[in-house]
């Protein structure tokens, strides 16, 4: 897969006399892990909603796929293989692992209304296989409420490899997690590599320099840098952005 | 329609939105804060009303009966929200319609056991039973004029007691954010329970002002309740300025419309088309001003969050 | 395997039930106390009606504030339909009153649906009293006193409707054939999806689900069904009348719904039954028997939280 699945462009949003993404442009090859950092505060949340379709942008255009879908429900972008997880875990508590998946992968199929969805033995056993991939594999029929945090983040993501997504957006899939649980979920991401693309923030420097192929730098709404992480570490204005906060050295 | 129609017609619409606004106060900070639904709010005005007209006739006097009503309609909260509503706060909305509903039958029928099904006489003092010329040619009844005085003043009263205190400021604070708060160590309990008293005591004095002008009666309580919700709504829940706003609108437009409306139908349409037409446009009035509200400003007027 | 998705019908319970609901007649005829069919056939209309509450409210997590005013959709319709067309068939009064009751909660789904928590419940509430106001200033449907109805529809088949056992039939079918449509429909892909809006509005959204057409479809068939109830309403009092749509008939049906537990498949039929059975031995007993009921309703929520049925989820079902 070659070429430019998903651009940006100055991509503004207000809320009131707040300007939280202030003309922000930036380009996600395709087949690339693309990472979005930038310090708190930066609207990188808020570039995430825009995305996916959650928020309205003041203005602006997001092309996906060569096609315009600013102006497209979530549901729509979802379908169309634009897919994100959310920071916050989201998930469907009261509901078991499994039918947590089969959900998921129910969206793609036409509605019934009468034929039992538990018919749906194939359904099913491609939600298993997700819940395998994802790590949850014994964890089928434990709620996803009783899953314990780290559990539930891989849920979550889970739940938007499901959909087989051409264009993954994870909002701080290792928020919250521990060194083992993040190593697990940087392995996963990895594994992902060259059939979904992914466009990721997160906090966590380590696993940024490790997986990114390339990063964009998020301060007060506006895209400052976008390069290899290589270029990014020596970028003058990111390392002002830090305000001297160690970016990992080279390897 | 006369200059003198339209100015009556406002007074009656401002009076009783400023009562509108008593309740509203009191239901707007109960949701806001401890984001429960009361369907029981209208008990406390429809009892408040009762004590307040057995207390003056009683006494002899209505000053006295209306101090009275409204200390022990405030104490009454009190009971209330100790006993019953205080295991309320933390369960989902349809468990809180579910209890204040019961609640709400069994005061119905308490006031009914204990005062019997005919309505209570309540007569405005005797002082201030005859009109007031405002204007020459326009008099418009001194009772009336008395309620929007009190409705001001309270109004006042609450501003000042929400923006000026030190409680007020917790109130606010609660409505916008109501773990920051608890965390910033408001004695959240008290709290509570003094808004209870606070919008129990509101609930009497609208009870009381309206009492001698709608008749006292079981179920009075019912019809002005969705008036109140429909008053929140529009002015934002939590917010005592939208609550005063949506109460003024909501007073004007459903005091005006029920006397305009018919006559303006009438004029157009003709004696058949008011009668019919006419009350029925006028009561869905309200209704079509909360929606278009909702419409421009989803959250209500002043929303808190 | 089971979860909150999954609603078994449980033959064990549903047969002798049925059973027994089939047996009402001619054991109210054994004891002398025909009244009791007209008691149980109440009892069926209104869960018929809070079973279509339940499908937006216990299934989907719509709390719908206005749900009496489908019901009175249905009942005008007949009434309607009898006096100005003269049409006394069930067979197209009935439908046609399904027909209604689902257009105008289409209607009313296609603007309150964009709204959310108490802002949805305030509106389906502003759209039930517009139409009691509306039905009580229309004096040739009787206003507020409301529309006598000459007879009962008719059905023909020799089944005649003005004998109440007859009538309880004709409603204990229709209620067992509702339920069991609506049985296989939250078993169906469309109630998964419809109960996941409810556990994570966002989330259903955001795996590709168009979460605005399930609902208001679910809202839709709602007011359809609760039209029928309307329908079988009037017909069971020959009588229809604003005080129909009135909000506190629309917090009755919430209270059925609750009573007998969100959300689960035989609610409706236990929190109806419950409520009208209660109301009926209180009001025989003391003229204040809303007293009574508001105070069972009151210890049903402070001790039995998810309603009755819980209390049987919890002692039965392991899953």
């Amino acid at each position: 897969m070659t070429g430019e699945l998903l651009r940006i462009d100055n991509l503004v949003k207000r809320f009131g006399g707040l300007v939280a993404t202030d003309h922000a442009s930036l380009t996600v090859r395709a087949g690339e892990i693309h990472a979005l950092i930038g310090p708190n505060g930066a609207g990188k949340t808020t570039l995430i909603h825009q995305l996916s379709g959650a928020l309205a942008p003041t203005s602006g255009r997001i092309h996906f796929a060569g096609q315009d879908v600013t102006g497209l429900p979530m549901h729509t972008r979802a379908q169309r293989g634009l897919v994100r997880s959310y920071q916050i875990t989201s998930v469907f508590k009261r509901l078991p692992v499994l039918d947590n998946i089969a959900l998921a992968l129910q969206s793609r199929e036409r509605a019934g209304f009468w034929r039992p969805a538990r018919a749906d033995r194939a359904r099913y056993e491609a939600a298993a296989a997700v819940a395998e991939r994802v790590g949850l594999g014994v964890q089928l029929q434990r709620p996803a409420g009783a899953l314990s945090h780290g559990e539930q983040r891989q849920l979550e993501v889970g739940l938007a490899l499901a959909l087989q997504p051409q264009l993954l957006l994870l909002d701080e899939p290792m928020a919250g997690m521990g060194p083992h649980e993040a190593e697990r979920m940087v392995a996963l991401l990895q594994s992902l590599r060259g059939g979904t693309t992914l466009l990721l923030v997160e906090h966590d420097m380590d696993a940024v320099f490790r997986l990114a192929d390339r990063i964009s730098t998020l301060v007060f709404g506006r895209v400052i840098a976008s390069g290899t992480p290589a270029e990014i570490r020596e970028h003058p204005e990111v390392r002002r952005a830090y305000l001297g906060d160690e970016l990992p050295e080279a390897a | 329609m006369t200059g003198i129609l339209v100015l009556e017609q406002a007074l009656n619409g401002l009076q009783f939105g400023l009562m509108l606004f008593l309740l509203a106060a009191g239901l707007t900070l109960v949701f806001g804060i401890m984001d429960m639904i009361n369907l029981a709010h209208g008990s406390l005005y429809m009892v408040g009303a009762y004590l307040i007209a057995t207390c003056a006739a009683a006494s002899g006097s209505f000053w006295i009966g209306l101090a009275a009503g409204i200390a022990a309609t405030a104490v009454i909260g009190v009971l209330l929200e100790v006993t019953v509503l205080r295991r309320l706060y933390q369960r989902d909305h349809l468990s809180q319609v579910l209890g204040t509903f019961a609640i709400l039958l069994m005061a119905n029928e308490a006031v009914r056991m204990v005062w019997g099904s005919q309505p209570v006489p309540l007569n405005p003092p005797a002082s201030l039973a005859g009109p007031v010329e405002l204007l020459p040619g326009f008099s418009y009844p001194a009772y009336r004029l008395f309620i929007i005085g009190v409705g001001l003043a309270v109004a006042l009263l609450l501003y000042l007691l929400v923006t000026r205190t030190r409680v007020g400021m917790q109130v606010r604070a609660g409505a916008s954010n109501r773990e920051m708060a608890l965390a910033m160590g408001a004695n959240v309990r008290g709290l509570f329970t003094a808004l209870f008293a606070l919008g129990a005591a509101l609930c009497a004095v609208a009870g009381g002002m309206l009492g001698p002008l709608l008749a006292v009666q079981v179920g009075m309580g019912e019809s002005i309740l969705i008036l109140a919700f429909v008053v929140i709504v529009i002015g934002g829940i939590g917010s005592i300025r939208g609550a005063l706003l949506g109460a003024l609108l909501v007073g004007v437009v459903d005091t005006a419309g029920r006397t305009l409306v018919p006559m303006l139908f009438g004029r157009l349409m003709g004696p058949e088309a008011a009668s019919s037409a006419g009350p029925a446009v006028a009561s869905i009035l309200i209704y079509v001003l909360m929606a278009a509200v909702l419409f421009w400003k989803p959250k209500g007027l002043f929303p808190t969050h | 395997m089971t979860s909150l998705l999954d609603h078994r019908l449980r033959p064990a319970v549903a047969v002798p039930l049925l059973v027994l609901l089939a047996l009402v007649p001619t054991i109210a005829g054994a004891l002398g106390e025909d009244f009791y069919v007209g008691v149980a056939s109440r009892v069926l209309v209104f869960a018929l009606a809070a079973a279509s509450l339940n499908l937006v409210l216990g299934f989907g997590g719509m709390v719908s504030f206005g749900h009496a005013a489908f019901v009175g959709v249905g009942a005008y319709t007949v009434g309607i339909l009898m006096q100005e067309a003269g049409t006394t068939s069930a067979w197209v009064a009935w439908p046609l009153a399904f027909v209604a009751g689902g257009l105008f909660a289409c209607v009313v789904g296609l603007v309150s649906l964009r709204t959310q928590g108490v802002y949805f419940i305030m509106i389906t509430l502003a759209f039930a009293q517009m139409l009691y106001y509306l039905m009580v200033s229309l004096k040739a449907y009787g206003g507020e006193d409301g529309l006598p109805l000459p007879a009962r529809s008719q059905v023909g088949l020799g089944i005649d409707l003005a004998d109440d056992a007859h009538f309880y039939y004709v409603v204990l079918a229709v209620f067992a054939l509702v339920f069991l449509a609506l049985w296989r429909l939250l078993n169906a892909r469309f109630g998964h999806a419809l109960q996941g809006i409810r556990e994570n509005e966002t989330r259903m959204e955001a795996i590709g689900f168009p979460v605005y057409r399930y609902k208001l479809a679910a809202f839709t068939l709602a007011g359809a069904i609760a039209a029928l109830a309307g329908a079988l309403l009037a017909n069971q009092g020959s009588f229809v009348s604003p005080a129909m749509l009135q909000w506190s008939q629309s917090g009755m049906l919430l209270v059925m719904v609750i009573l007998g537990g969100v959300g689960h498949l035989y609610g409706p039929l236990a929190g109806a039954a419950l409520f009208l059975l209660l109301e009926e031995v209180l009001v025989a007993y003391t003229i204040h028997w809303q007293f009574g009921l508001g105070a069972v309703l009151l210890a049903v929520v402070l001790l039995a939280p998810n309603g009755l049925l819980s209390l049987a989820r919890r002692k039965g079902a392991a899953a």
